[in-house]
């Protein structure tokens, strides 16, 4: 008790020497909490707008068709995979497709896209498409012939709502040519430049009947009930469904770019937080040696009168401790102050693409116990670390050597 | 005929080499017995704080044996010495150096602390012996706020708190004035006369001299003169 005592008045003993040391433990974990806040909310932001944009939580596929969109390689035995989805307790919702490259031709141009057949009343449980609609309005079942472009496609083919667009693409089995006039019903605006630019979408009969894949589909877009599913590559669920030739991907493998954006933050948070740790921890180490060098005196008597080396060790450490102490209290203080106050106001990264993926809301750092858990353990474990090699020096002094140093 | 306390056999203590060697102590064999009042005395760069700090293990000899209580202190390790000036020794410095963070009571509680005292019988003996030493109601008081006689009366309680055999003070009286110095000299001609403890003293002061049972003269790292006081 007395040792924490002695500890706590001398970081209190010189204020002017202590704060800075204090200030670089607070402020280095504060930055470390609120960046990895950020960082969290970011990689949230990403994955629902990844997810929750047009892809979905996952997508079942006949196996290669993502490798060569092949009109003909469609899902094997979809009814029946439909009927296990719908017995599903960790489905949320499902939508079926068809995807196909097509040419889209207006009076004064014309270019090659994504054409997706999609269900208006099912596509809304997984995709956003209908909320992003900027100009005239969503698909309706009953007019086949409505079709969906991006703000950017409208202005390449130089069209809009009501305008004629001739859709070509290839059927199945075939190969012919098959074309269908369509007038454009609504614009979207998703603000990636992909989706603007090269996607369109029709009805999901209308683009089965161009195909000529009668009642087959390329794709299956779902969302789970449980957002942790998504992320588990041992749920039975992908083995489940991945047979009969079909594959079911989780959203991670169909947006490797995205995955390795997210692995790439967490790795930039480490090493973020080994620098701030480092930083805090040489700040940590000048402070108790200096602290040393002035009390050298004051050590050489306590050495004198009976205190063994190994009590100086931790006497020392005990100081870094009692610093420890008062920078993580005042460290966490700022740095849940930091995060919670964006995570109300937001921060404005709306329009901004990562990988394929942009932007759509502010971020709103995400706080968890990690942050006011691990971290500190980390900045304490670093600082006691520092704190190491002044405290042995202190264990070797001889007391006559430092007695004879004067303040 | 009381035993031989400390035993310095034929111990020398060189700073430097070679042509930088300085020779702080020649030689000397001195023995101190149970209960004396010793004053080492000399002028300034004779020795005598060296000797002092050889004796009570602060500082090792470059050749010689010194044995206290029968113990060569050059033969123990870093714990060992500590543990023995902790247990044997009791030490009172020039500039009082007293912890300045701790109270009075604290410091001469912090001795106890290192044997592992309990705290009841700490607090207990520590104002015991700051009445012994009159500071009784300046327990909480830290060193910057008590005199110079003060914080030279918390380090004399700090010295004895531990029952040394050995009390051993390097000038003691040099950042006091003569008044206050006397008074402190008094006090500790009284506790070695009370209890019997063993006292020696490194001084110019020619006030300690006079109170000395018993007078060593030091002169460049020799004994020039050793004999009880006229």
């Amino acid at each position: 008790m007395l040792l924490i005592k002695l500890g706590w008045r001398n970081i209190l003993r010189n204020k002017k020497r202590m704060l800075p040391a204090g200030l670089a433990i607070a402020v280095g974990l504060a930055a470390l909490i609120a960046l990895d806040a950020l960082v969290v909310g970011m990689k949230e932001n990403m994955i629902i707008n990844a997810t929750n944009t047009f892809l979905g939580h996952g997508q079942i596929h006949a196996k290669g068709f993502k490798q060569t969109f092949e009109a003909d390689n469609t899902i094997k035995d979809l009814k029946k995979t439909v009927s296990r989805l719908n017995s599903e307790e960790n489905i949320k919702a499902y939508t079926i497709r068809t995807e196909t490259v097509g040419m889209l031709s207006s009076a004064l141009n014309l270019e090659t896209v994504m054409i997706f057949g999609i269900n208006p009343e099912t596509e809304k449980n997984i995709s956003q498409i209908e909320t992003v609609i900027t100009k005239g309005k969503f698909l309706e079942k009953s007019n086949q012939n409505g079709l969906l472009i991006g703000e950017k496609l409208s202005r390449l083919l130089e069209v809009n709502i009501g305008d004629r667009i001739v859709i070509t693409m290839a059927q199945a089995e075939t190969g012919e040519l098959s074309q269908e006039l369509f007038r454009v019903s609504g614009i979207f605006k998703f603000s990636a430049k992909e989706m603007d630019a090269k996607i369109a979408f029709i009805n999901l009969d209308k683009s089965r009947k161009l195909l000529g894949i009668g009642d087959n589909a390329h794709e299956i877009a779902f969302k789970f009930n449980k957002l942790s599913d998504m992320d588990d590559p041992l749920l039975n669920f992908w083995s489940k469904y991945s047979d009969s030739g079909n594959e079911a991907l989780p959203w991670t493998e169909l947006l490797p770019g995205i995955k390795a954006a997210i692995s790439m933050s967490s790795f930039t948070t480490l090493i973020m937080g080994g620098l701030l740790f480092a930083i805090v921890a040489l700040v940590v180490m000048n402070t108790l040696f200096m602290s040393l060098f002035e009390r050298m005196q004051e050590f050489g008597i306590l050495r004198a009168i009976g205190t063994r080396p190994f009590r100086m060790a931790a006497m020392i450490l005990t100081e870094a401790g009692v610093l420890c102490l008062l920078g993580i209290a005042a460290g966490i203080a700022l740095g849940l102050a930091l995060a919670g106050i964006a995570s109300v106001t937001g921060i404005d990264y709306t329009g901004m693409e990562v990988g394929s993926i942009t932007f759509r809301e502010p971020i709103r750092p995400v706080i968890s116990l990690k942050q006011v858990a691990l971290f500190p353990v980390c900045v304490a474990v670093f600082t006691l670390l520092a704190a190491v090699f002044p405290a042995i020096s202190a264990a070797r002094l001889t007391p006559a050597e430092a007695m004879k140093k004067r303040d | 005929m009381p035993e031989n306390i400390i035993e310095v056999l034929n111990i020398s203590k060189y700073y430097g080499e070679n042509e930088t060697r300085i020779t702080a102590v020649k030689s000397i064999s001195i023995n101190f017995k149970k209960g004396e009042f010793t004053a080492i005395a000399g002028p300034s760069g004779s020795g005598k704080t060296t000797l002092l700090n050889l004796m009570s293990g602060l500082d090792v000899p470059s050749r010689g044996t010194i044995l206290l209580s029968g113990k060569a202190i050059s033969k123990m390790s870093g714990n060992e010495l500590s543990d023995f000036r902790r247990d044997h020794i009791g030490l009172i410095f020039q500039s009082f150096n007293l912890i300045p963070v701790l109270t009075a009571a604290e410091n001469i509680e912090y001795i106890m602390l290192l044997k592992g005292i309990d705290k009841k019988k700490r607090q207990k003996r520590t104002s015991a012996i700051l009445a012994e030493v009159g500071l009784g109601d300046k327990e909480d008081r830290f060193p910057a706020q008590l005199s110079g006689g003060q914080q030279q009366r918390v380090a004399v309680a700090r010295a004895i708190v531990s029952d040394p055999d050995i009390i051993l003070a390097d000038e003691p009286t040099a950042n006091l004035d003569s008044a206050t110095g006397s008074e402190l000299i008094d006090m500790m001609r009284n506790l070695n006369e009370k209890t019997g403890k063993t006292f020696i003293f490194s001084t110019h002061d020619t006030m300690i001299m006079e109170r000395a049972k018993r007078l060593v003269i030091v002169k460049d790292g020799e004994i020039a003169a050793d004999g009880p006081r006229k």
